[in-house]
């Protein structure tokens, strides 16, 4: 057994704190700095880090460590442990803040989005109907789209770009006429994706929507290898598009 | 038991790495998988672990922590390697044998400023430490004393221009000894003083 995770089991809890760091010190900074690259910004994060995990006598990780079902490598878990801290970090200093995202000028409306999509976690749509229901009419959806895409440059030129896309998704390229038209697009997309069986169907969120690499899409949905990843892919996709033509739903269009 | 049974609950910390890391049986992967496709927050978050390993900053930290280097392994890498050369390439040194046009001494001892011997020279009342001048360019110095018959019974490489001899030297009174210094001025260069004699007279100074 572990040095830290011997000190653990003893209930030694600042010798396990001080063996645990000096061994994962580094993979904690590695997953940080693929979010946030500003110095400050890192620091902050790690000490949010440490906190969280050396919190209540290392309570989260002893919790991990004594479940008898645990199956994934201790430092995966690990990281996936910092980049949702490190997420939320992003989240509340900006929600710390009145303004909200105060270091980025904005207008009205793409402060609202800011907080809405960015700082919140809604969908776009949904943001939308928030921003009009607070303060009616609100602006039209395209005007708002326009904002939102001006909201995501803004961002994406500080130093929030290396996390923007955990905050949120990308805005859509194209204008949608409205919220009905969109939603109905999106509905239709999701019911074509549904009729893709649920491990075809993740292949091709996973590689084509989220830009997973081929080798981590194969390793998750229990592929071969990569190559059974862009074979999956590339099968699936013609039939994909020839629904979607069917539906009305061109490459334009999303 | 299978800890992850509700098709209807979002995946936990545990669930995201395992199935990030390929680590879960076929059966609770298969139903972990069901719901990913079609949850959008435990998706969004399953690919975003996922790219986050593929950060190789990120999977070269975690593979290190995975395997991290044995203590002792740190001490027997170093010398492991030490003795490998020393084995390979002390043999070639020693066993070398130079060419006939090839000059006799790879060490060249040149006759740019050297340092001069100062003490002791000649009669002496006392000789325990050898002092010279210093040299500009050298980094440090070498001094041989040789007892009446020319064997080297002392030598000592230091950076400052005296040596003290050690008590195990013994200078006897009324025998003659002689000594030199050589300073390196560079890479296997030195220059040498001249070899100077003393001897000393017992406490009467001449």
């Amino acid at each position: 057994m572990e040095d830290w995770l011997l000190e653990l089991k003893a209930k030694r809890v600042d010798a396990a704190w001080d063996l645990f760091v000096s061994r994962y010190r580094r993979v904690i900074f590695a997953a940080i700095r693929h979010y946030a690259r500003d110095h400050d910004d890192v620091m902050d994060v790690f000490a949010r880090v440490c906190e969280a995990l050396r919190d209540d006598g290392m309570r989260r990780i002893r919790t991990y460590v004594d479940s008898g079902n645990r199956r994934a490598r201790f430092s995966t878990w690990l990281v996936t442990v910092v980049r949702n801290l490190t997420v939320d970090w992003f989240r509340q200093r900006d929600g710390r803040r009145r303004a909200g995202f105060a270091d980025v000028e904005l207008t009205a409306l793409g402060r609202a989005i800011a907080e809405q999509v960015y700082r919140d976690g809604h969908g776009h749509v949904e943001a939308y109907e928030l921003i009009c229901s607070r303060d009616p009419p609100g602006p039209s959806f395209r005007e708002y789209l326009a904002e939102l895409r001006s909201t995501h440059r803004a961002l994406a030129a500080t130093r929030l770009r290396y996390v923007l896309r955990e905050l949120a998704p990308p805005p859509p390229d194209q204008d949608a006429a409205s919220v009905p038209e969109l939603r109905d697009q999106r509905e239709r997309l999701d019911a074509i994706l549904r009729s893709l069986p649920p491990e075809e169907r993740l292949v091709v969120q996973l590689y084509v929507m989220e830009e997973v690499p081929a080798a981590a899409v194969a390793r998750v949905t229990g592929l071969a290898n990569p190559k059974a990843v862009y074979n999956t892919v590339y099968r699936i996709l013609p039939v994909l598009r020839a629904r979607l033509a069917e539906a009305g739903i061109h490459a334009g269009d999303l | 038991m299978t800890p992850w049974s509700t098709m209807g609950d979002c995946l936990n910390d545990d669930m995201v790495a395992a199935l990030a890391d390929g680590s879960l049986a076929d059966s609770d992967r298969v139903a972990a998988l069901a719901h990913v496709a079609s949850c959008v927050d435990c998706r969004a978050q399953l690919a975003s672990v996922a790219r986050l390993l593929a950060d190789p900053a990120v999977a070269g930290a975690a593979r290190r922590a995975d395997n991290p280097v044995r203590p002792w392994l740190k001490v027997a890498v170093p010398v492991g390697i030490a003795a490998i050369l020393l084995v390979v390439l002390v043999p070639r040194v020693l066993l070398r044998r130079p060419p006939l046009d090839e000059h006799r001494a790879s060490v060249s001892v040149t006759a740019g400023e050297s340092p001069q011997a100062l003490h002791p020279v000649g009669q002496v009342a006392a000789a325990r430490r050898l002092t010279w001048s210093p040299v500009a360019q050298a980094d440090r110095y070498r001094a041989t004393l040789f007892d009446a018959e020319g064997r080297p019974i002392f030598e000592l490489v230091s950076t400052d221009t005296v040596v003290s001899l050690p008590d195990s030297v013994s200078i006897e009174p009324l025998r003659r000894y002689f000594w030199r210094v050589e300073a390196r001025t560079a890479i296997d260069r030195w220059s040498s003083s001249g070899l100077v004699e003393f001897e000393v007279t017992g406490g009467r100074a001449p």
